[in-house]
């Protein structure tokens, strides 16, 4: 690990005039440990030391946003959507009453993310922003696609924790897993540019797969910093649930990670269904035939069995992944039953 | 990895014998009764049954849910091995300290404690009193700490080396107490008549001594009527050790994981020296049993040749939420070969948890895996649960 000049950021402002550019435009521009040069934001620093400590990029100055007050709430606004700061942790969103009583399925998914050590230090926005695991794409070896070179290695590899839906040209899994419950409600991210102008996107959209860009896997801008995540208000008769199944139970990334949130009418019918997969694709997966698989039907063990069949229609896995789809098929089935209630 | 050879061989082994016994429609207990000829595992089969409750045990496929329960049994092989190249000092000071001297390392196993041990109980004194030195290529030559060897190399030396150093104190004390050396008992801190009429402490005792010391050094003397073979430095002791582990496990049929829910590890290695010691390693014997069975794997990338998963985060071992319930069985196994009469305990506790892992992951769905480590992919894919039918086994 190479030295690099430090700015605790007391304030927005401050970070904002820091000028900082992307990790993934660092990188693309000069993989390997000549991505230097750069000023690098850092929030719980976890992504940030593990890309620096493998050789795969040296920050000229890094500046640190955990000391920004406002950054780090979860305040309801009128009308009961939820904004949660950028700076709040994983515990925290596990932990916290309100997100459990209205959002199960993200405390769920945040609360069996990663370990209690790397939760109480992970931050929601670091999150949504770390870089992908793929142990290609972290190894100073290989100049993947995704860093610039020519090839996917994982293709033709050892691809047994890879994407089984939209690889175009890289088969990374988006690594937060956070992201696939906030994607399950709707769950939109406010940005603010080196100007100050704040915007507020979709983390569906914000979230780019391959075929949109193959060197990065959002489209934040350079200078720019995520401020928050805006959960919509809950919808009378929300119930949501989230699973992880990974190979251990502890310290360990999912193989396969389940969120649904369903919006039951007072006949117990689904008038609405959330269906989104996690570690499956580049991006969190919305599993539109589950979903429609499951509006207007009562939840049961058959609807639920035949919303996972769909959810994993149309899948392409790798020579060494296809284990993930009987894996996916039974977590999707479970954690509707458990939104349901009926786990 | 570890127990190199063994656990793969065992792994191998074990299953054939208990495909062989469900082929036979016999227990595989009773089946091992019949064709193996240890009398120290026959014990242990019977002592670890009867702890774990084989009578339990079901056909395959017994539980209605996803989520199948099984019991399975392996045993372990492995030799009684000794590094003859092992010594140590022991010294008694006028100022009544007493210090051990050896090159063997402990790399976590406590073999300083069981030194120190050795010594005090040789002396009539506490373990905390005794000094241990070790680690210093300047000290006699200490075993190499592999091969589950260190504590029956090196711990004879040690007491002999003692049991010397003390006679020489005896004869300097002699006089003091009027009574010949060999009529003198070392207990409770003190040297002592036999009769207990007259006694000096130690401390007392040692500044009798003419000089600033005894010092004494001893090696490793071949085991009493010999080994059953020897070369070089690496000899066998001519009884190998037993070692019999049995394990509960539940799969879960849909997503092909195996969790291991209780380990019985009915383990001996001669003359039990310290349990508390002997318990850890037992445990980690066991955890890294579960860990070869379950998640161990080097990853090798066929088109580039680098290691993928050259750290802990991907070479994946067994952590806090996957231990599981572990009991130990000490077999006691007097034979009076050496002067401490201990064998090895780490690596044969290591040998029996894969294939005790596998034959419950039978037991439990009714399919076997061949392969290692049993994944999610393996199990389903054993279980022809994977679209395509393909992935790995
Ligand atoms: C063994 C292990 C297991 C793990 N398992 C899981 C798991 O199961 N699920 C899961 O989701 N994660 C898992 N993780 C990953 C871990 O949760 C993330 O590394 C962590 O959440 C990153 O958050 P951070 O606050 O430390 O981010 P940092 O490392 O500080 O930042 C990450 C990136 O985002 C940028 N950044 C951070 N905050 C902002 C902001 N507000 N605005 C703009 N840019 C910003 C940084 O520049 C950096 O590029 C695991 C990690 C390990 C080591
Ligand atoms: S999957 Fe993506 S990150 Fe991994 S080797 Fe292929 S291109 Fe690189």
């Amino acid at each position: 690990m190479k030295g690099f000049a430090w700015t605790s950021a007391p304030d927005l402002a401050a970070a904002l005039r820091a000028g900082s550019a992307t990790v993934a435009a660092t990188m693309a521009a000069a993989p390997g440990p000549a991505a230097a040069n750069a000023v690098i934001l850092k929030a719980g620093g976890i992504d940030l030391l593990d890309l620096m400590k493998e050789g795969l990029l040296a920050p000229q100055r890094i500046v640190n946003l955990r000391g920004i007050p406002e950054l780090g709430r979860i305040a309801e606004e009128p009308g009961g959507a939820l904004r949660i700061g950028a700076m709040v942790t994983l515990a925290q969103l596990a932990g916290d009453p309100l997100i459990r009583a209205r959002y199960g399925a993200l405390a769920q998914a945040a609360g069996g993310s990663a370990s209690p050590q790397i939760r109480h230090v992970a931050t929601l926005g670091g999150n949504l922003l770390q870089r992908p695991r793929c142990w290609y794409f972290r190894s100073i070896h290989h100049d993947c696609a995704r860093k610039g070179g020519r090839q996917c290695f994982a293709f033709m590899g050892e691809n047994q924790y890879h994407a089984i839906f939209g690889q175009y040209g890289c088969a990374i899994v988006h690594p937060s897993t956070a992201a696939t419950a906030l994607v399950a409600f709707d769950a939109s991210v406010e940005l603010v540019g080196a100007r100050g102008a704040r915007r507020t996107v979709a983390l569906e959209n914000f979230l780019l797969g391959p075929e949109v860009d193959l060197q990065r896997e959002n489209a934040l801008a350079p200078g720019e910093i995520l401020t928050a995540v805006l959960l919509p208000a809950p919808k009378p008769g929300v119930r949501s649930f989230h699973l992880r199944q990974g190979e251990l139970d502890s310290f360990d990334w999912p193989i396969a990670d389940v969120a649904v949130v369903l919006e039951l009418g007072r006949d117990g019918a689904c008038r609405r269904a959330g269906v989104v997969l996690g570690a499956a694709a580049p991006v969190p997966y919305r599993a539109r035939g589950a979903e429609s698989a499951l509006a207007g039907q009562r939840i049961a063990e058959g609807t639920a069995r035949s919303a996972a069949i769909a959810a994993l229609a149309g899948a392409t896995p790798l020579a060494k992944n296809a284990y993930k789809v009987p894996v996916f098929e039974a977590l999707v089935r479970r954690a509707i039953l458990g939104a349901a209630g009926q786990a | 990895m570890r127990a190199p050879g063994n656990v793969p061989g065992a792994y191998a082994l074990e299953q054939m014998i208990d495909e062989l016994a469900i082929r036979l429609a016999m227990d595989p207990l009773a089946l091992r009764d019949r064709i193996d000829l240890s009398a120290v595992r026959r014990e242990e089969r019977r002592v670890g049954a009867a702890r774990f409750g084989w009578s339990r045990r079901r056909a395959p496929g017994s539980d209605a849910g996803p989520v199948k329960r099984g019991l399975g049994m392996a045993q372990s092989y492995w030799g009684a091995n000794v590094n003859t190249n092992a010594a140590c000092e022991v010294r008694i000071l006028r100022d009544g300290s007493v210090e051990i001297l050896s090159s063997v390392q402990d790399i976590g196993t406590g073999i300083g404690t069981l030194l120190a041990q050795v010594v005090a109980e040789e002396m009539g004194l506490r373990p905390e009193e005794i000094v241990v030195r070790i680690g210093d290529t300047d000290f006699p030559a200490g075993p190499p700490s592999y091969g589950s060897i260190t504590t029956a190399s090196i711990t004879p030396p040690a007491r002999n080396a003692a049991w010397r150093a003390l006679r020489e104190l005896f004869e300097a004390a002699a006089p003091a107490l009027g009574a010949p050396p060999e009529n003198l008992i070392a207990k409770g801190g003190r040297i002592a008549t036999a009769d207990n009429a007259r006694s000096l402490s130690f401390r007392e005792a040692a500044a009798t001594l003419r000089t600033d010391r005894i010092s004494v050094v001893a090696s490793r003397a071949d085991d009493y009527g010999g080994f059953a073979r020897k070369m070089g430095d690496s000899a066998s002791a001519r009884n190998a050790l037993g070692g019999v582990q049995f394990a509960q496990v539940a799969v879960d049929v849909e997503t092909g994981i195996v969790r291991v829910e209780r380990v019985v590890a009915v383990q001996d290695c001669g003359r039990p020296m310290n349990p508390r010691q002997i318990e850890s390693q037992v445990h980690g014997g066991v955890l890294m049993g579960m860990s070869y069975a379950l998640c161990e794997e080097r990853l090798l990338d066929r088109r580039t040749g680098h290691v993928l998963n050259a750290d802990l985060e991907h070479y994946k071992i067994g952590r806090s939420r996957e231990v599981p319930e572990i009991e130990m069985i000490l077999l006691e196994n007097y034979q009076g070969t050496s002067a401490t009469d201990a064998y090895g305990i780490a690596e044969p506790a290591n040998v029996a948890t894969a294939p005790a892992i596998a034959n419950a992951v039978f037991n439990a769905i009714g399919v076997r895996a061949r392969q290692l480590p049993m994944t999610p992919a393996t199990i389903l894919a054993a279980l022809g649960r994977i679209p395509g039918g393909r992935a790995r086994a």
